[in-house]
């Protein structure tokens, strides 16, 4: 299922700094991400899955190595072009669903469309149109707080998804849902990713990290194993 | 002392309970001053917020105080030991009723003295000297002098060392006493020479003696022997002719008793002794009840209208603490699960309030001293301006009481904000609060609402009913807004909250607006009033706000013209009702309050034209002259470029009305005017009414000073309001003649207040010794008026001549009038000041919270700049909804209750918006907002998505 490669990282270092302090949280990764991948990026805790994936995302800086994505380095764009880039090729997900909580479901998942320059009525359509694929036909109009952990969730995988980005990056999306919510989430990741949608996702849970196509382990700032299934 | 004692007992019940677990409780203390240091900066705005509500208070009472004060001082100044002053008519009954109280004082009286008092121009030097040519020679147009046997100085009250002048000697014939005052005024010393010009005569003498101006050395400027009188041959008419008196042990506080009873002991000794008239003034009583009332009514004054900066402060502080609580809900929510009780939670917040409550009532108490100094500065200048000539000075003061009561104030403001946020808190659940999550409605608060809409629009009916034809104004004002509650409480689970609230702020508003039609004609409305009319109608003007807020955030969601930024910028204020409110109601307060002085300011400005109009009926010049040495009309005609010089001749006596005598309990002093045919032939008053018989207000000015029982009243006659409007043919009683005049016309009372306009031959049979002083002078058209006036000053200067455009004292008044306004609404900037600063620590803790969300929207794309436009257009957002409704309201109110019921200052005024004053009000908050928003909306725009995330989660 795998395609061209769309991301290729090289020798990717980060180290954060507290006083005098030193946590080198990634040393050296390199990882190519092809077209198609459901990649789970597994590791203990505080071994660097998140700070790779914000790395590799562009949301965090990177102290040396390179992520090129669509030919470019996006570490050598400015904030403005990195941002503009994220908005029109990626799709995020958290474990913390991060929606906006005086925004209905819809204006959530419109949010993304409205950055990239759809009109009203186009991103009205689309966002209602992902709800529906999402399974949220009848929640739309709801703020957040009115949704479940599960319906949030799903939200934000429409969201995410909305705008089509090359690369989808999912941080522990079902960490704060209970089993059956998760697995229907893992569930809806999946019918994503087999629509042709490249997914990165970190994960703790075993059976979340059994559904890519591709496993990542990271330790200790380094990627320790890469398992083509 | 009242108001302190239940103050210190309110500071007591909310702040000791703090103060012991402050001390007491390890934990308490410990959470509550982590809490505070963790956030020095949202600390210190907390504190500054709440100080800035008590310097308001300190101010407010700082200037009652200065005017108490200041009042006194006259006492201490002009008065000393003189309690009573017996009023007679002539030297001869002054020695008389003096002999009589000598023969058989009341115990009470520790002081006789009777004096001759008259008023004089007088000037620097010999008329012989060569400063007496020189233009900057200095004179007084108006010197008080008093004739009076020296001795007896030495016996007169408890004191006479320090009140009465006892070692001054007579300084004879050739010489005069003068006190320190006139001494500056006119820059002498012992030995130099004082002219004094009086009744045709020049007399020079030479200063003996420089008084202090304390106690009888304020009486008046100057001393003179009595021989002296009959060299400047003033008459009887024109003489203040009494005797004073002391009461013993009543030097400050003469409103007690004892003065009571010793004025009712002279009363029956002189009428048993002597049946000629003779008035008893409690002059000290009056004074120190003027000082009391004018103390009150400033403090009033300034307390209303600081009341809204200082609801502002409060609100600011809710704000704060809900914040503070919503932020920490889920730590709250721990705790209550691992044991902490309701109880505990509230302490908890109570020990943290007190370490913001008692530095901001300390600093807001030392700031306040500040301020109230710089409004007594403005004050003091205002003053100046309104009277040059005045002697009245005020005396920065604040006392002490005044100062615990604003602290108090302030700390109990305060304390209450703190306890009402912590009862809220306290009631959180304890699941949804870990989770983070809205709590759950239950069916006790279901049933709990529909009682309490019940109870709402019961009271409110039991308001209208009793407070409506009672005309108590507040009863009326609160009844339908309860009303409106209620229903609103009962439909809440049926029909929409935005309809609801929609509707109901519109009825409230409305009947805000309306209230004076709704209220009975003869509706008493204090200043205090507006206060809470200002809170009500803006309440319902921000609940207004809110919804429409809500409904344009809707449209602009449907448009992705706005961009995100624009569509968050409205989000995130409609969707916190609460949050919002309390913003919108710290700027729309204020901003009511500025708008409503700003029109009614313009309505004073729009009424010159008609004032000078009506003040100057066709004239240039307001020529004033002394009664001992009056102006002769001829000497003016003389003059080059003079077109016409009407002579005025003004007196006064008191006055009954046969007609709506429940209003006139008794016969009432007001001043009485009329002039010769050169007055008539060029001009006539303006007239409301006149009778019918005449077409014009010309004919009829002719006719009453051509017919002896006919006048002109002025509007307030007898005092404002309708009931005490005279109307033509109605008939009044000059109680000394027992003459009566029918009105023939009213107009509407000018600033020269000629009083009734009266034939001359009337006017001489009620006071035959009365003399023109009065000149309205018309210059031909290439004139100088304001020049000119300034020369016959100087040329008449024996006559106390003082000279001045119509227009010119029409805009002195008008202009102390606007500066007062000036003053208040400067005043209730700090308000102002209040509200921005509040937006910007209320944007500061956004930021913190939305940190999550801030993250993801970087994450997706949201450029930094975007998230900067999000934070300064939400600030814009809530600043333009504050200053519409502020502003709106403030303009609409304004046209109801001053211009069309007149309900402000009995009088309607004119109504007219002005412009530049609303476009600043709009413009200078916005800005100011704008650039209080910049420190949040650069930290938003600066968070590093990584970050942002990775501490949220």
């Amino acid at each position: 299922m795998s395609g061209d490669v769309i991301m290729h990282a090289t020798n990717v270092t980060k180290t954060y700094r507290s006083g005098s302090n030193e946590v080198h949280a990634l040393r050296g990764v390199s990882l190519d991400v092809n077209a198609g991948d459901l990649i789970t990026v597994v590791g203990p805790s505080g071994n660097g899955k998140t700070t790779l994936l914000n790395c590799l995302s562009g949301i965090d800086s990177i102290d040396s190595g390179a992520v090129i994505i669509d030919g470019q380095d996006i570490h050598t764009l400015s904030d403005s072009a990195r941002t503009a880039h994220r908005a029109e090729r990626m799709g995020f997900i958290f474990q913390s669903f991060n929606l906006i909580p005086v925004l209905s479901a819809r204006e959530n998942v419109e949010i993304p469309l409205i950055m990239s320059g759809a009109s009203q009525r186009e991103a009205a359509e689309r966002s209602a149109a992902m709800l529906t694929r999402v399974g949220l036909t009848d929640r739309i109009d709801h703020r957040p707080r009115e949704l479940s952990g599960g319906e949030q969730q799903r939200v934000a995988i429409a969201r995410a998804l909305v705008t089509e980005p090359a690369i989808v990056w999912g941080d522990e999306p079902t960490g704060n849902l209970d089993s059956e919510t998760a697995a229907s989430i893992i569930e809806l990741l999946r019918e994503v990713n087999a629509n042709g949608q490249t997914v990165v996702m970190v994960t703790h849970d075993k059976a979340v990290a059994s559904i890519g196509n591709r496993t990542v382990e990271v330790r200790d700032g380094q990627v320790t194993r890469d398992d083509n299934s | 002392m009242t108001v302190l004692l239940v103050l210190a007992i309110i500071a007591a019940v909310v702040g000791i309970p703090a103060l012991i677990d402050l001390i007491r409780r390890n934990d308490l203390r410990r959470m509550a001053i982590r809490n505070t240091v963790r956030r020095p900066l949202e600390t210190t705005l907390i504190i500054v917020g709440s100080a800035l509500g008590t310097a308001i208070i300190v101010a407010a009472l700082m200037v009652g105080d200065t005017f108490e004060a200041s009042i006194l001082d006259i006492v201490r100044r002009s008065l000393g030991e003189v309690d009573l002053v017996v009023e007679v008519e002539g030297s001869d009954d002054a020695e008389l009723f003096a002999s009589v109280i000598r023969a058989d004082p009341p115990e009470t009286i520790d002081g006789v003295l009777t004096l001759r008092g008259f008023a004089v121009a007088a000037a620097a030097g010999s008329q012989q000297d060569p400063i007496a040519a020189a233009p900057d020679r200095p004179v007084d147009p108006s010197v008080t002098v008093n004739a009076v046997e020296f001795s007896q100085f030495a016996s007169f009250g408890t004191n006479p060392s320090e009140w009465s002048l006892p070692d001054v000697a007579d300084p004879g014939v050739d010489g005069a006493v003068i006190n320190d005052d006139l001494a500056d005024d006119l820059e002498l010393t012992v030995g130099d020479t004082v002219t004094l010009f009086a009744v045709g005569t020049e007399i020079e003498l030479e200063v003996s003696t420089i008084v202090e101006t304390v106690g009888l050395g304020g009486w008046g400027d100057m001393y003179v022997s009595t021989a002296l009188l009959d060299q400047l041959a003033v008459p009887d008419s024109l003489t203040f002719d009494a005797v004073l008196l002391s009461v013993e042990g009543t030097l400050f506080d003469s409103t007690g008793s004892i003065a009571v009873e010793a004025s009712e002991q002279i009363t029956a000794l002189l009428e048993s002794a002597h049946d000629d008239d003779f008035v008893i003034d409690p002059i000290k009583q009056v004074l120190v009840d003027d000082a009391a009332e004018e103390d009150q009514e400033l403090t009033t004054l300034f307390f209303v209208v600081g009341g809204f900066s200082v609801l502002a402060g409060a609100l600011l502080l809710i704000n704060l603490f809900v914040m503070l609580s919503e932020e920490r809900k889920p730590n709250l929510g721990v705790l209550r699960a691992i044991g902490w009780n309701r109880r505990t939670l509230r302490r908890a917040f109570r020990t943290e309030g007190l370490i913001y409550a008692i530095p901001a009532s300390i600093a807001g108490s030392i700031l306040g001293i500040g301020v109230g100094w710089v409004i007594v500065q403005l004050t003091r200048s205002i003053l100046q301006g309104r009277n040059p000539n005045g002697s009245f000075e005020l005396l920065t003061t604040i006392n002490t009481s005044s100062l615990f009561v604003a602290g108090l104030s302030g700390f109990v403001i305060a304390m209450l904000a703190i306890w009402f946020t912590s009862w809220r808190i306290s009631r959180l659940n304890i699941v949804t609060a870990i989770r983070d999550l809205p709590s759950p409605v239950t069916t006790r608060g279901n049933v709990l609402r529909l009682v309490g809409a019940a109870i709402a629009v019961g009271v409110g009916v039991v308001a209208f009913a009793v407070g409506q034809p009672a005309g108590n104004p507040y009863l009326t004002l609160i009844s339908l807004p309860l009303i409106v509650v209620g229903v609103a409480l009962a439909l809440r689970s049926t029909v929409s909250p935005l309809a609801l609230t929609f509707v109901g702020g519109l009825l409230v508003i409305g009947w805000g607006l309306l209230i004076f039609e709704v209220l009975p004609d003869d509706t008493n409305v204090e200043v205090q009033f507006f206060l809470a009319y200002g809170v009500v109608v803006v309440a319902a003007g921000v609940a207004l706000a809110t919804v429409s807020g809500t409904l344009f955030q809707r449209l602009v969601a449907r448009s992705s013209k706005g961009g995100v930024s624009a569509q968050l910028a409205m989000a995130y204020p409609t969707a916190r009702v609460f949050r919002t409110a309390s913003s919108l109601a710290m700027y729309s307060l204020i901003i009511f309050s500025l708008a409503f002085m700003a029109v009614l300011a313009e309505g004073i400005q729009a009424q010159s034209d008609d004032i000078v109009a009506q003040s100057s009926v066709g004239h240039d010049l307001f020529v004033q002259s002394l009664g001992t040495n009056p102006l002769d009309q001829a000497e003016i005609l003389a003059l080059d470029g003079v077109e016409s010089a009407a002579a005025v001749t003004r007196t006064f006596t008191e006055w009954s009305a046969a007609f709506k005598p429940e209003t006139i309990s008794a016969p009432q002093g007001r001043s009485l005017s009329t002039t010769d045919a050169s007055f008539v032939a060029t001009a006539a008053p303006e007239l409301l009414t006149r009778d019918r018989r005449f077409s014009s207000d010309k004919e009829a000015f002719e006719y009453v000073i051509n017919n002896r029982g006919a006048i002109l009243a002025p509007l307030n006659l007898f005092g404002s309001g309708d009931e005490f409007e005279p109307a033509v043919g109605d008939i009044v009683v000059a109680t000394e003649t027992d003459a009566e005049f029918e009105i023939m016309g009213v107009y509407d009372n000018d600033f020269t207040s000629p009083g009734i306009w009266i034939n001359p031959q009337a006017l001489l049979d009620i006071d035959p010794e009365a003399r023109s002083t009065r000149l309205y002078v018309r210059l031909d058209d290439e004139v100088d008026a304001d020049l000119f006036g300034e020369e016959i000053e100087a040329r008449f200067l024996r006559n106390g001549v003082r000279a001045e455009t119509f227009q010119a004292r029409v805009d002195r008044f008008l202009e102390a009038n606007l500066a007062f306004f000036s003053l208040l609404r400067g005043y209730l900037l700090l308000g102002l000041v209040i509200g921005i600063g509040g937006l910007a620590v209320t944007l500061s803790r956004a930021v913190r919270e939305r940190r999550r969300q801030i993250g993801m929207l970087r994450a997706m794309g949201l450029k930094s700049a975007g998230v900067g436009r999000w934070f300064l257009g939400e600030a814009a957002f809530i600043s333009v909804m504050g200053i519409v409704t502020g502003a709106g309201l403030g303009v609409l109110s304004a046209y109801f209750l001053a211009t069309r019921s007149g309900a402000v200052d009995g009088e309607p005024t004119p109504f007219a918006v002005p412009w530049g004053s609303m476009i600043a009000l709009a413009l200078i908050p916005l800005v100011a907002s704008a650039i209080a928003a910049l420190a949040p909306a650069r930290k938003a725009a600066s968070l590093r998505p990584s970050e942002a995330l990775r501490l949220a989660d």
